[in-house]
């Protein structure tokens, strides 16, 4: 178990600081938690040498911690794929982040992460979950850009609040109406990630982005509480069994188990009773 | 419920609208929850810093920026924009951009919206103060009288955030507008669940009105809800998450009361 989450946390750091290889890094983000915490930690982990391009459809100012602050409200996806490939190194290391990635059309989805992927670039690419996606597409069977990327991408990073499991929580995010205590430095992150045997690893962790501080949540498996225990002094009543009680009870046999242990299916199992008028000379009376 | 009275306040420095950051703000509110008198309050703030709703109110006042309130669904008679005799709509600061004559003429549809908000960005960038406060309100009736989509609409926002240091966007969100059953962009539920959700992304400060959830009361008139947007500050400005129960009277005075 140890060395579970050992390893765990090395993989997260090493797919923060990009030595991991994964060509595509897809955030799954909420109003109640933002994907843009978990961004810093990719630009705190980044080796210098490495020339961050951030894709911008939501950004309005350029950040201080982008080398190319790439504008791509309003254009063409076209341009957006010609600016991309222009503004990255072909030598080293290359991180492509973009801010949104809900504002690409569904259709043309595949078409922009092949355009700007090669061996030297890594793409970040945050994804709304909490923007309505519409099923119109122009093939009925297309799958939606939710399902296109979370099927694509190498890695993803699902970002989650630390307290929303309340049903009433959910409801106020919902009508926008965002409860204090979201959208925190500390949250939990859910990471999949994908090897190139076709193996998925899959990992939860809390993470602080203040202290750069990431623990493996490790779901304990559900504990057997005895019945007996839950029962005891739950009232004035006696609801518990004695252990010779309950041998007893697994000595009863059950009606009806001869009928399942026929081979043959559909026989009628019939036993005359002492009250039974049965006539032997008349054909419709009998029972099988 | 206290009846001390308590102050307005939107981040941890204290203050209402800051200084030394940009600021992006949503507010949400509906029907029986006005969001006037919080209007009313931002222009005040921008203006001079004060907030008559606030202890502080009284306060010796001097002018520190521009302000430019942008309706859709008002015009400029709707607000009383007087504070403790001083009327914030004659002070030269004090843009009005009256949007809701003449609508569907100025922004209904994508080219005369483009030109427009182009119009308002360039006016807004002459203005020489250094702090310029907008606040635009009534983008709903775009979503739903018009052709326009949440990334058309967002896009001229951003023109209007280029030049401005603190833009707060004043939306409905009743649940009839908001609820989405079927994912269909034809729907306004849908498009207007679009603009909120993507307009909560690029904000870093979330402000809602609410009726009580317990039904109607004399002594209240609603709930303010002051939480952190999707996008953080790069500085050491902090939001201060709290929330007040607000009480506007018929003389539309506010009292606002800490929960």
């Amino acid at each position: 178990m140890a060395s579970q989450t050992q390893s765990s946390t090395v993989l997260l750091t090493r797919l923060l600081s990009q030595k991991e290889q994964s060509p595509l890094v897809l955030i799954l983000d909420t109003i109640a938690q933002s994907s843009l915490y978990l961004q810093q930690e990719f630009i705190h982990h980044k080796q210098d040498s490495t020339s961050v391009t951030l894709v911008s459809f939501e950004t309005v100012d350029k950040p201080q911690w982008a080398d190319i602050f790439l504008e791509a409200q309003d254009k063409p996806l076209k341009r957006i794929i010609e600016l991309v490939n222009e503004s990255v190194d072909p030598q080293g290391k290359n991180l492509v982040i973009i801010d949104a990635i809900n504002y690409i059309p569904n259709h043309k989805l595949t078409q922009f992460i092949t355009s700007i992927s090669r061996p030297n670039i890594t793409v970040v690419a945050t994804f709304h979950t909490s923007c309505p996606e519409e099923d119109r597409s122009q093939y009925s069977n297309y799958p939606s850009s939710y399902t296109l990327l979370t099927y694509i991408a190498s890695s993803i990073f699902e970002v989650l609040p630390n307290s929303l499991d309340d049903e009433e929580l959910e409801r106020h995010v919902q009508e926008f109406k965002i409860p204090s205590g979201l959208n925190t430095q500390s949250f939990v992150l859910n990471l999949i990630n994908r090897r190139k045997s076709g193996r998925s690893l899959s990992y939860k962790f809390q993470i602080n982005t203040l202290t750069h501080e990431y623990s493996p949540i490790v779901d304990k498996p559900q504990e057997h509480v005895d019945s007996q225990e839950l029962l005891k002094d739950l009232t004035t009543f006696n609801l518990t069994t004695s252990a010779k009680q309950q041998k007893a009870r697994e000595n009863v046999e059950l009606p009806y188990l001869d009928a399942q242990s026929f081979e043959t299916g559909g026989a009628i199992v019939y036993e005359f009773e002492k009250d039974d008028d049965y006539d032997e000379e008349d054909p419709y009376e009998d029972p099988f | 419920m206290s009846t001390l009275k308590q102050d307005l306040i939107l981040f941890a420095d204290t203050s209402i609208i800051p200084r030394g950051s940009k600021v992006c703000g949503t507010i949400t509110h509906t029907q029986g929850t006005s969001p006037a008198w919080l209007v009313e309050s931002l222009v005040e703030n921008g203006l001079f810093g004060t907030c008559s709703i606030n202890a502080d109110g009284k306060a010796s006042r001097s002018l520190r920026g521009d302000v430019v309130l942008i309706s859709l669904v008002h015009d400029e008679g709707f607000y009383d924009l007087k504070r403790n005799s001083i009327a914030l709509g004659e002070t030269p600061q004090f843009h009005f951009v009256d949007l809701f004559t003449d609508l569907f003429g100025k922004v209904g549809d994508v080219e005369h919206l483009n030109k427009t908000f182009d119009q308002l960005a360039s006016q807004i960038d002459q203005y020489t103060s250094e702090h310029k406060t907008v606040l635009i309100e009534g983008l709903e009736f775009l979503i739903g009288a018009t052709q326009l989509t949440a990334s058309h609409i967002l896009n001229q926002l951003t023109k209007l955030q280029r030049v401005s240091q603190a833009i707060f966007v004043i939306l409905a969100a009743d649940k009839e507008l908001v609820q989405l059953k079927v994912n269909d962009s034809s729907l306004i539920e849908f498009r207007m669940n679009e603009l909120l959700t993507r307009l909560i992304h690029r904000s870093h400060l979330a402000i809602s009105l609410r009726p009580l959830e317990t039904g109607k009361a004399k002594d209240v008139t609603g709930t303010l809800t002051i939480s952190r947007g999707a996008l953080p500050f790069e500085g050491s400005t902090e939001v201060m998450e709290k929330e007040y129960l607000f009480l506007t009277s018929k003389d539309q005075q506010t009292k606002l009361f800490l929960r």
